[in-house]
């Protein structure tokens, strides 16, 4: 993102500027390859006759719910950032809040990590029954995008202390949305 | 994009450009060399097919397992490394940018980093062939558990290299489908709209708009099948709870869409080549348009044809055979349109004209003989026999081999500033079409009397050893090699040609689109001043106007 990809040779007056259509096309892509997943989900546990956490294992049901809070709360912190990007004098307080929002991703990817720990602790590894490989199938790979995404808002943010992009917050907004989005339903599918 | 021409050194202009000539270049470069490895393993298997256990010249004996790895990786390469590089990046990253009258890609270091990618993807295959236990022998379509567990495909370190290598490619080209499509909406020369978009680049663009939307699920599979390779997870392993079939849904909701995602630039070439050769606007320009929309829709719900012996439930097989029916129909409407682009045309018999034909008229064996097998009923007996292998070469073939040669002849001025030699085009036209149809039309009959796939030898099947046979394979065999020696004809032309052909001039082949508006071949920057549109691309012999043709650039 920011000042890295650039658009070249402007002459046609653009209906979606290049930054937004690119990610707009890439958060296509991702939200296929999350569908691949879940819908491999669905085919593995229509056909699985013990599809609960292997023995002795509790999922973390309820300080997940906190940490999607977290991740919520992170998304719409991003959002309020990008309105006062707009609003005159407001700069300082939307990087300030933009700056929040990447804590609180860091802190929803920090924190699963966490509970990771404790669950290979107690005997849940990724090898343990077909449910916990496809949970930590799914959810692992949520989490990578969850990393990328902090880890862009943090990018985009030493950017925007410089310049401010409005393109480039959207772009950013969108992917960050997308793993907002799509966390409810990996939640919903996987912890209950 | 800062645009001081400033010397170059030979390092950052041809290994890093962001110029989207070079990196088509490359991508073309690249396609061409692994064209000729994946040509060298069909070569390898073809003689093991011909003559059992010869000791085949410059490959040596071809045990079963090198046999495997050679059936494999023949396909991967000509598919991922030779049909996408070229008809996609390459054409792709080439044409956009001129056709459309601007100077370079939107994302112009994306489009570097796909390349890198792309090259790195190669490499980690070629490195395959080499490790311990050779390259990937579970075929490329890669089905667990055969592809899954290395104490079937013997291959431990070649199967998951293969499958990285898949993996990396497709980043590759989600990389490059990004851009192609912000180019070209976002880019266009003043004046082009919608219906003055040269047709070749709304097929590459639908073309990688379907590559995007397929290849999610797969790149998913790809990840589970790696974890199964390595941690032997069992995502696809019945035993632990998983799937096969599941791979088998996801492979080919990708593999099937990406026979259209080919076909589609290849039919793009195509148009661009007819209604240069002909003198005649081509046929039907939004009604192509819309089925190339259709076909791409319609190649999303085909994939489970596949999967008609593979267990699938009865009534779902049908709901199939009637979507892969109905989708030779926006496909035939196309054909169609070609054909009455032909008539009544002034028709030029010049080399790229005669490839642009003989795809036609190869592809249509492919389209007919693929209603057989899209129709549950006789895909039954058909299924995994030559009859499906020579159905789809008769698709492939025309795709990527065939419609390239036209493209490549036909752009062979704009790329490089000379033309190819007209005689040895010829030649090589006739070399390449009369054997690739004693290869494959030996194959149908083959499949017909029942000769299975992706078997080593055939001495053990006595109703399949029979000498009638046998000679069948021997005539494939020997047209393969044919074909083969006469590709030496193409590339002499072509390199010969690149230092020493005759000069092209700007606008050689008097075509309209932008592209010839551009010096030939074209600078850093592409047009020393950015072109205006004015008319749709197909005006030739437009009564009342002295010249026969009228470029989109040109005012009055």
């Amino acid at each position: 993102m920011s000042g890295h990809v650039m658009a070249s040779g402007a002459v046609q007056k653009k209906k979606i500027p290049s930054p937004i259509l690119g990610m707009l096309l890439f958060v296509f892509t991702e939200i296929m390859f999350f569908s691949g997943l879940i819908s491999a989900y669905f085919v593995i546990r229509s056909r699985s006759n013990f599809w609960v956490p292997p023995e002795g294992v509790r999922l973390p049901v309820l300080s997940t719910a906190f940490n999607t809070f977290a991740l919520f709360l992170s998304g719409v912190l991003l959002y309020y950032a990008y309105r006062l990007f707009d609003m005159k004098g407001k700069r300082e307080k939307a990087l300030f809040y933009m700056f929040i929002s990447f804590l609180l991703g860091s802190f929803f990817v920090g924190f699963q990590g966490f509970e990771w720990v404790r669950l290979f602790a107690y005997g849940m590894t990724l090898k343990s029954n077909i449910f916990s490989s496809v949970f930590y199938l799914l959810i692992g790979s949520h989490a990578a995008h969850a990393l990328s995404g902090a880890l862009a808002i943090l990018f985009v943010w030493k950017g925007f202390r410089r310049k401010y992009q409005k393109d480039v917050m959207i772009a950013l907004m969108m992917f960050w949305f997308m793993v907002v989005g799509i966390w409810p339903v990996l939640y919903g599918l996987l912890y209950f | 994009m800062s645009h001081d021409h400033h010397e170059q050194s030979f390092f950052s202009k041809y290994l890093f450009s962001t110029d989207h000539k070079v990196i088509a270049m490359q991508y073309l470069f690249t396609g061409m060399f692994m064209a000729l490895i994946g040509g060298f393993f069909a070569y390898g298997f073809r003689m093991q097919l011909a003559f059992p256990g010869i000791e085949v010249p410059g490959l040596g004996l071809v045990t079963p397992n090198l046999y495997n790895e050679l059936v494999t990786n023949h396909g991967s390469i000509m598919i991922f490394w030779v049909a996408m590089p070229v008809l996609i990046a390459a054409f792709g990253n080439y044409l956009i940018p001129l056709m459309i009258g601007c100077d370079d890609m939107v994302f112009p270091r994306l489009n570097r980093l796909s390349y890198q990618i792309f090259l790195i993807s190669a490499i980690v295959l070629i490195a395959s062939f080499f490790v311990p236990g050779g390259g990937f022998s579970g075929a490329w379509t890669s089905y667990p558990p055969l592809s899954a567990q290395a104490k079937y495909n013997l291959t431990p370190l070649g199967a998951p290299m293969w499958l990285t290598a898949v993996a990396l490619e497709f980043v590759a080209f989600l990389l490059g489908g990004i851009n192609f499509i912000t180019t070209l909406m976002n880019s266009r020369a003043p004046g082009m709209k919608m219906w003055d978009i040269p047709i070749v680049l709304w097929m590459i663009v639908i073309a990688s708009i379907v590559f995007m939307a397929s290849a999610g699920p797969l790149i998913a599979g790809a990840v589970m099948l790696l974890f199964d390779q390595i941690y032997h997870i069992g995502f696809f392993n019945p035993n632990k709870g998983g799937d096969p079939i599941l791979w088998q849904h996801l492979f080919w909701f990708f593999g099937h869409p990406e026979v259209y995602v080919v076909l589609l630039p290849a039919m793009g070439i195509v148009a661009e080549v007819i209604t240069v050769f002909a003198r005649k606007k081509l046929f039907g320009y939004k009604t192509i348009l819309y089925t190339t929309i259709a076909t791409g829709t319609l190649s999303f719900f085909v994939w489970a044809h596949h999967q008609f012996v593979a267990g699938i439930d009865p009534r779902m097989a049908n709901v199939f055979t009637i979507t892969t029916i109905l989708i030779s129909i926006p496909v035939t409407e196309m054909c169609f349109a070609y054909i009455a682009t032909l008539f009544g045309g002034s028709i030029e018999l010049r080399t790229p004209m005669l490839f642009a034909l003989a795809f036609l008229a190869e592809f249509l064996i492919g389209g007919v003989t693929g209603i057989f097998l899209g129709s549950s009923g006789s895909d039954i007996y058909f299924h995994d026999t030559y009859f499906v292998l020579a159905h789809f070469h008769y698709t492939f073939v025309p795709i990527a081999i065939i419609s390239v040669f036209a493209g490549i002849y036909y752009w062979f001025p704009k790329m490089f500033g000379r033309h190819m030699n007209e005689t040895l085009g010829k030649i090589h036209f006739w070399g390449t079409v009369i054997p690739f149809n004693l290869i494959f039309l030996p194959l149908f009959f083959l499949g017909l009397a029942g000769q299975h796939r992706r078997i080593y030898s055939y001495e053990n099947f006595p109703e399949l050893a029979k000498p009638y046979l046998q000679d069948l394979r021997i005539l494939a065999t020997v047209s393969l090699i044919v074909m083969l020696s006469f590709q030496v004809v193409f590339l002499f032309n072509f390199f010969y040609s690149i230092f020493k052909g005759k000069k092209a001039e700007k606008n050689p082949w008097r075509a309209n689109t932008l592209e010839w508006a551009a010096a030939s071949p074209p600078p850093h920057g592409n047009f020393p001043e950015l072109p205006q549109v004015y008319r749709p691309p197909y005006e030739y012999s437009v009564p009342g106007r002295e010249l026969d043709y009228w470029p989109q650039n040109e005012k009055a």
